[in-house]
């Protein structure tokens, strides 16, 4: 078994896919999600444009329309395919698109990097504590109490993630204005995302188990 | 251009589809019936497909193969839980193909469902009255990596070039959305005879937009004939005291008798189930009871209720709640089931459309999208996901997630890779499709040995690039990040046939069609050959040797022994040189006879008459 390693940072300036004669061009590995949609690398972005934009591509670059093209073609045609739908799937999801930005401006979220914030570190125990006790069965009363321990520490993740949720958001729109202003986006716009986003896994994962541990015992 | 036809390769029932004036038609050569029963029936002399293979299944149930799709990319194990209800044999020597044995020969599931293509193929070319080479053929959504391969291996040895393969619910709503029948978001519920299926699409400007897709590929309408038997087996056990046990002759009988109640009771409130078995190698048996409606959808409730989670789940990926959905399809011969209906009916609370026979709907949309390839429709476009997630193994057994489910296709992905070792000359990377967290909950798709270049640890970089092709079928490649170039990858895939033996079946059944084209050309010559020497003994018999000089009869002899030797032989082309000698040498008592037809016909005599003379 071999190591898997990060991908390289990409540029963001739009790329022409159609050559002079009208032939896919073959995309190099540099270009961003961004550059091959001609939008600008924001946070905030125009959902039915993107799906606008999406749709008159793939019209225009699917396999399906290539059957009868030279071998080339066919082969451009099936890799602008494959990035174009890559590039749709990770633009349209707003926190896959906040996270693609952040990782084009400071390097790949590894998975590892994912650490339970230290602030929750004993609640998150305690509550997952309490998932698993329910989730092997002891019955009545303490049963009907795990369910309460259990539901308050949902509430309280919950608020926890709108919290970050509205933070993101303000962090977006500081993140646009800059693009806007044509400005680097400010190191510290891009770690505040960078810690929100990389802990927003965390936090999903255990309301995700928190839940299931309730339908279950339900 | 030849025609490129859509096929519907089923469980049960297989049909094949083309556009006629711009609409896509089921074909069915002379206006007989359109579907094709998947069943082969191996004969001593001669294997039947379809109807005829239909009428088999009791009377030859150990060499008479159906429902051969629920084995396509399958291993032993996967299926060995199911034998009990397959009356033919199953070779257990190859685990990583369940083979199925007949008339001591072991078959690949693609090669039976070869022969089922090979009469849908001829079934084409004989209403087009063309040749045809190129097919779509569907599949369930819910099919994996190796049951999509091998379904394009059974393409191939069948002599069709397969440009794609299609997933059945997306096929059957090219179908309905044909001249905008169809928009908003569509669910299609696809419950055929061995898979279910549910899809969730977003129909927009011509734009079949697939937004989830869920399913079990081993739940359909065989599960619920099998239900029924075994509970057909308890019965009898109970009023006779009679262990029905598991001769084919039984399993054979119960199947197709357990079918055609189920089907009944899809039209009616009760029918008879009456079991008759002859005393064999055991006691002659007969058995009636009423069954009725109610009664089977007790039986069948429990896993036709199995059908409900896949359709939350569908949902949940595509982040709608059931009311969302704006239109229900019904697809596959299964939906006719009453008790289906009505729990599609209740889970997103409207009634489904069902207005497209669900036997043909799944070969009509395949024939849209054959005809979207030709060229010929460019309003319509279906962008369709990967059903399963692909991951691979990393250290300690756990799964490292390449791509989600539900993405959609064609799709790429790349990871780099370096060594361990100083001078380490390989990676092996385990390729794997499925949901679960662990290696060993998930399907093994394949094993990629990647070839380094020698260097110390950790310093060479090579690139993996997955790429799911818009079949859904994965392809690796791999590039040296150091040099550019391209790095070697051997496949081997962990089920289904490896690119060599699909290559060595190909090249058998091109040399059996060889064989059987040359067996053809040899009995029709040595039959020219026994009606030319028949007529010439015939005419020496009528002439003399007064009418016909000794020499030119000694010639005709020689003729005649040359012919009779050669149409010993197997040469038919000796064969045919030695008809034309003796037709040669017979043509003047030929050109005699016909002089004295005509001074038959001179004397009044009719022509007729006088050549019966």
């Amino acid at each position: 078994m071999g190591e898997r390693m990060g991908q390289p940072v990409m540029d963001q300036k739009e790329f022409a896919l159609f050559g002079e004669d009208g032939g896919i061009r073959r995309i190099p590995p540099g270009v961003s999600h961004f550059g091959l949609f001609g939008l600008p690398p924001k946070v905030g972005l125009d959902a039915g444009e993107l799906e606008a934009k999406y749709h008159r591509l793939s019209r225009r670059l699917h396999p399906d329309f290539f059957m009868n093209a030279p071998v080339g073609e066919r082969i451009r045609s099936l890799e602008a395919s494959a990035r174009l739908n890559e590039a749709y799937k990770t633009l349209k999801s707003p926190v896959q698109r906040a996270v693609y930005l952040v990782e084009l401006a400071s390097g790949k979220l590894a998975e590892n990097d994912v650490r339970p914030p230290a602030a929750l570190l004993e609640q998150i125990l305690e509550a997952q504590e309490a998932a698993s006790e329910l989730r092997c069965g002891c019955g009545g009363e303490e049963a009907e109490d795990l369910r309460g321990r259990i539901g308050a520490a949902r509430e309280c993740f919950e608020a926890l993630r709108g919290g970050q949720r509205k933070a993101l958001e303000d962090l977006g729109a500081q993140w646009d204005r800059a693009v806007d202003e044509g400005r680097p986006v400010p190191p510290g716009v891009v770690q505040k995302m960078r810690s929100i986003l990389s802990q927003r896994n965390y936090i999903e994962n255990i309301l995700r188990s928190l839940r299931e541990a309730l339908e279950a015992a339900s | 251009m030849s025609e490129i036809v859509g096929i519907d390769l089923g469980t049960t029932n297989s049909l094949v589809a083309a556009m006629r004036e711009g609409e896509p038609r089921v074909l069915a050569p002379g206006g007989g019936r359109a579907l094709v029963p998947s069943v082969v029936s191996f004969r001593p002399d001669r294997v039947h497909v379809g109807d005829k293979a239909q009428a088999d299944r009791v009377s030859n149930s150990r060499h008479t193969v159906f429902s051969i799709k629920r084995f396509m990319g399958r291993g032993y194990r996967d299926i060995e839980a199911e034998l009990r209800h397959m009356p033919f044999e199953v070779d257990p020597s190859r685990p990583e193909v369940a083979h199925v044995k007949a008339r001591g020969r072991a078959y690949s599931p693609p090669e039976v469902s070869a022969l089922i293509l090979r009469e849908l193929k001829a079934r084409a070319e004989r209403a087009l009255g063309q040749p045809v080479t190129r097919a779509v053929i569907t599949v369930p959504a819910y099919f994996n990596d190796a049951q999509r391969q091998a379904t394009k291996d059974a393409g191939r040895l069948a002599g069709l070039e397969v440009l794609r393969i299609v997933n059945e619910p997306t096929a059957a709503s090219l179908a309905y959305g044909l001249h905008n029948r169809s928009r908003g978001v569509i669910a299609v519920y696809d419950l055929g005879g061995g898979t279910f299926d549910i899809s969730i699409l977003r129909v927009k400007e011509g734009i079949f937009e697939v937004l989830a897709t869920g399913g079990d590929t081993r739940l359909g309408g065989d599960d619920f004939d099998r239900a029924l038997a075994d509970w057909v087996r308890e019965r009898v056990k109970e009023e006779t005291g009679a262990d029905l046990g598991c001769r084919p002759e039984v399993v054979g009988e119960l199947a197709v008798l357990c079918e055609m109640a189920k089907r009944a009771l899809s039209e009616r409130d009760s029918t008879e189930v009456a079991l008759s078995l002859p005393g064999g190698n055991g006691r002659p048996l007969s058995w009636r009871r009423a069954l009725t409606r109610a009664e089977l959808e007790a039986i069948i409730r429990p896993i036709a209720g199995r059908t409900l989670p896949p359709c939350r789940r569908a949902l949940e990926d595509a982040g709608l709640a059931p009311g969302e959905v704006d239109e229900v399809l019904l697809v596959g011969g299964s939906t006719r089931i009453p008790l289906i209906r009505r729990m599609v009916a209740e889970l997103f609370g409207q009634e489904p459309r069902c207005e497209i026979n669900p036997d043909e709907v799944v070969a009509l949309g395949a024939a849209v999208q054959a005809d979207i390839l030709a060229g010929g429709t460019r309003d319509m476009l279906l962008l369709d996901v990967t059903p399963l997630s692909l991951g691979i193994e990393t250290v300690g057994g756990a799964m490292a997630w390449i791509l989600p489910r539900n993405t959609t296709v064609p799709t790429t992905a790349r990871e780099a890779f370096t060594t361990f070792k100083d001078n380490q000359t390989g990676v092996d990377i385990h390729v794997l499709q499925g949901e679960r967290e662990l290696v060993k909950d998930n399907r093994s798709l394949a094993r990629f040995r990647l070839h380094i270049e020698p260097a110390p640890a950790g310093v060479a970089r090579v690139e993996v690039t997955f790429l799911i092709d818009a079949n859904g079928i994965l392809n690796v490649t791999a590039r040296d990040l150091r040099t550019g170039k391209a790095a070697s990858v051997e496949v081997q895939p962990s089920y289904g046939l490896t690119d060599e033996e699909v290559e060595r079946m190909l090249m058998e059944s091109f040399e059996h069609a060889e064989e059987d084209v040359r067996a053809r050309q040899l009995l029709e010559a040595r039959n020219e050959a026994e009606a030319i020497l028949g007529a010439t003994h015939r005419a020496l018999g009528e002439y003399g040797d007064g009418q016909v000089p000794g020499e030119e009869r000694a010639a005709i002899a020689r003729a005649v022994a040359a012919l009779e030797e050669a149409a010993r032989g197997r040469d038919h082309q000796r064969i045919r040189g030695r008809i034309d000698a003796l037709n040669e040498v017979t043509m003047p008592l030929a050109e005699r006879m016909m002089d004295s037809v005509l001074k038959a016909a001179l004397r009044n005599k009719s022509v007729s008459e006088a050549l019966k003379d």
